[in-house]
C-alpha cells in the first residue's frame, strides 16, 4: 500500500515499502512516469529513490490534501514500455586504477581475474541518482564480491574510478570523498559538465554492464 | 564588466537554484538567503530570479568598468564604494572605475549583490547557480578569485528604488527561533528525545555550510535501530546522523539521505537560519503544516508589489 506524508510544507512523500527490491523499483519508476504525465498543476519535481517518490510543489497553486486526491486517482500504468537501455561502461582494471584490488582479492578470496570476470557478467538495473550528479545506485553485484567499506573513506576519489562495498558498485560521478573499495576506472564521463543538454549517462530504470579494457585502451579512449 | 580584486572568504554567483534534476542527483543550489536574493534584483529592476553574487562572511572587493546600478543586501557587511559607506537595501549608482568593497561583518551571514541587468555568463541545466562540490555554475564552477572578469549585461531602464523598512530583517537575534514540521521519521525518535529536541538550545557547529548546518548539543537518540533505505531529501530537512547531532540540510544537500528526519524547518524560516553563523544558537519550535503554509502565504501576500514590479 502507497502511503502519503507531508514532507516540510514543499513536499509531499510517497512511500511504497522498505526494501531494495526490483519489484518495488519499478512500481516507483511506473507511479512516476504516470505522475510525470499527468502533469498537474503546482507540481515543481519528482524525484525517486529505492522504494520512494518526493514530489515538490507550490502550495499557493495545490494544497496538500487536493494533491493527494489527485495522486490517489493518478491511473498507472504498469507496463514496461520497450526493451530497457543497456550502457556499457568500458573499465580499466589496471594495477594503475585498482587501488584496492589486494584488500578486495583478500576479502573474497577470489584472484583477479576472477573479481573482474564477476562484476563484468551482471547486467546491473540502475535504482535512482543521487550522492554527486548523475552518480548512480546499481542492484545486482554478485554476493561473491561483497566486501566491506574502506576503514578510512578517502578524502579524494577521482572521477571515474569504479568501487564496490557491501552490495553495491558504481563510479565516482565527480571527484568526492568516498569509502568504497576501488578496482578500476572508466575514461568515459558518468556526469559530462560539458554537455549542456544531457550530461548524464544514465538514468533511473536503465541497466549497466561493465567491461574490461586494457591500459592502451583506456589511453585511447580518454578524452 | 567586473574586475574582482579580491574574491573574499567564499563568494558565489547564485539564483534561485536549479530546479528539476534532483531525479538525476543534481542538489537545487541557489541563494542561500532567497528573501535577500529577490529584494536585491527587485532594488535594481532585475527579473526576481536574476543571479547575484552570494558573499558568505567577508566580502568580496569589485572594479565595475562600467557605469551600472547596484544593490546590497542580506549581511551588514560594511559595505563601501570608493571607500564611502552605502547603504543598504536600496539602489547605488555606480561610475565607471569605482570600487566596492567590505568592511567588517555586523550582523548576518550572507550579504547579497545583484548589478543592473545580471551577469553575462553559462547557463548550466537551467541555472547559473555555482556549485563548488561538483564545479558546475558560476564562473567555471569556483567562487569569485583575485583577477576573475565577470561580465555584466547591460540594462537600458534603471530604477532607483529603497526597500520599505518593514522588509528588512532587523536586528539578527543570535539565539533564533527555527519553527519546524515533524519529519518523516519522526516516530522513530523516543518520547525524550523529542521532548529535547524542542527543548533545548543548539549551537551551529564550525563545520557548516552551505549544503548543511550542523548542530551540537543535546544527543537526539533514535528508538530503534531499523535500518532506513536512503530517500529524497528537500531543503530544510533535519537528519539525525548515528552520532545524535541533528544536521539541517541546505541550499547544497545531497538529493539523497539514509538518516532518520526529525522534522523540515518552515519555509519562511530558511533565510533567516541563512544569516545565523557557526556559533549562534537556535532553538526549534514545533508547528503544522496548515501554520507553516499560512506564513508562507502571508509573506508571499506581502510580497506581492516584487513580483508585479519585476519582469
Amino acid at each position: 500500500m502507497k502511503k502519503y506524508q507531508p514532507y516540510g510544507d514543499t513536499a509531499l512523500l510517497v512511500t511504497f515499502g522498505n526494501q531494495v527490491s526490483e519489484g518495488l523499483h519499478l512500481e516507483v519508476q511506473f507511479f512516476l512516469r504516470a505522475l510525470e504525465e499527468k502533469k498537474i498543476e503546482g507540481v515543481l519535481e519528482c524525484f525517486a529513490a529505492y522504494s520512494t517518490v518526493t514530489i515538490v510543489y507550490d502550495f499557493l497553486k495545490i494544497s496538500y490534501s487536493e494533491l493527494v486526491s489527485q495522486l490517489e486517482h493518478l491511473e498507472v500504468a504498469k507496463v514496461i514500455v520497450g526493451a530497457p537501455k543497456i550502457v556499457r561502461i568500458p573499465v580499466c582494471y589496471h594495477a594503475h586504477f585498482s587501488w584496492d584490488m589486494d584488500e578486495v582479492m583478500k576479502q573474497t578470496v577470489l584472484t583477479k581475474t576472477q573479481v573482474v570476470k564477476l562484476h563484468t557478467t551482471p547486467i546491473y538495473l540502475v535504482y535512482m541518482l543521487g550522492f554527486t550528479p548523475g552518480f548512480f545506485y546499481l542492484g545486482g553485484l554478485d554476493d561473491k564480491l561483497r566486501c566491506s567499506r574502506k576503514e578510512n573513506p578517502r578524502l579524494r576519489m577521482e572521477e571515474g574510478a569504479v568501487g564496490i562495498a557491501g552490495m553495491q558498485t558504481g563510479v565516482y560521478s565527480v571527484s568526492s570523498p568516498g569509502g568504497w573499495q576501488i578496482i578500476g576506472k572508466t575514461p568515459v564521463s558518468v556526469f559530462d559538465k560539458k554537455d549542456q543538454k544531457n550530461p548524464f549517462l544514465v538514468k533511473p530504470g536503465d541497466c549497466v554492464q561493465f567491461y574490461e579494457i586494457s591500459w592502451e585502451e583506456y589511453k585511447k579512449m580518454q578524452r | 564588466m567586473i574586475e574582482v580584486l579580491k574574491g573574499g572568504f567564499q563568494s558565489l554567483i547564485q539564483d534561485e537554484g536549479r530546479v528539476g534534476y534532483r531525479n538525476f542527483g543534481v542538489p537545487v543550489s541557489g541563494a542561500m538567503d532567497c528573501d535577500a536574493l529577490r529584494f536585491a534584483n527587485w532594488l535594481v529592476g532585475n527579473p526576481i530570479h536574476t543571479a547575484v553574487v552570494e558573499m558568505t562572511m567577508t566580502g568580496a572587493s569589485l572594479k565595475f568598468e562600467t557605469h551600472t546600478f547596484i544593490a546590497v543586501t542580506g549581511a551588514h557587511m560594511n559595505a563601501c564604494l570608493n571607500g564611502k559607506p552605502i547603504h543598504r537595501n536600496e539602489t547605488v549608482a555606480v561610475e565607471r572605475g569605482s570600487i566596492l568593497s567590505f568592511g567588517k561583518l555586523e550582523e548576518g551571514f550572507r550579504a547579497y549583490l545583484a548589478v543592473a541587468g545580471g551577469f553575462q555568463i553559462d547557463v548550466f541545466l537551467n541555472s547559473m547557480s555555482t556549485y563548488l562540490y561538483a564545479s558546475i555554475g558560476g564562473l567555471n564552477g569556483k567562487s569569485l578569485q583575485k583577477g576573475d572578469m565577470l561580465p555584466i549585461l547591460e540594462k537600458k531602464k534603471m530604477v532607483l528604488r529603497k526597500l520599505p523598512d518593514h522588509f528588512s530583517k532587523g536586528k539578527v537575534s543570535s539565539l533564533l527561533k527555527v519553527r519546524v514540521l515533524p519529519g518523516i521519521e519522526y516516530h522513530l525518535f523516543t518520547e525524550a528525545s523529542r521532548k529535547l529536541f524542542f527543548q533545548s538550545e543548539f549551537q551551529i557547529h564550525a563545520d557548516s555550510n552551505r549544503m548543511g548546518y550542523r548542530m551540537s548539543g543535546q544527543v537526539i537518540e533514535h528508538s530503534s535501530r531499523e535500518e532506513m533505505l536512503s530517500s529524497g531529501i528537500v531543503g530544510g530537512t533535519i537528519q539525525v546522523p548515528e552520532n545524535g547531532n541533528p544536521i539541517i540540510l541546505l541550499a547544497d544537500s545531497q538529493t539523497i539521505g539514509g538518516y532518520p528526519r526529525i522534522a523540515n524547518v518552515a519555509s519562511v524560516d530558511i533565510p533567516y537560519l541563512a544569516q545565523q553563523k557557526p556559533g549562534d544558537k537556535i532553538r526549534f519550535q514545533k508547528i503544522s503544516l496548515e501554520e507553516s503554509q499560512a506564513l508562507s502565504f502571508n509573506k508571499e501576500k506581502k510580497l506581492g508589489f516584487l513580483l508585479k514590479e519585476c519582469r
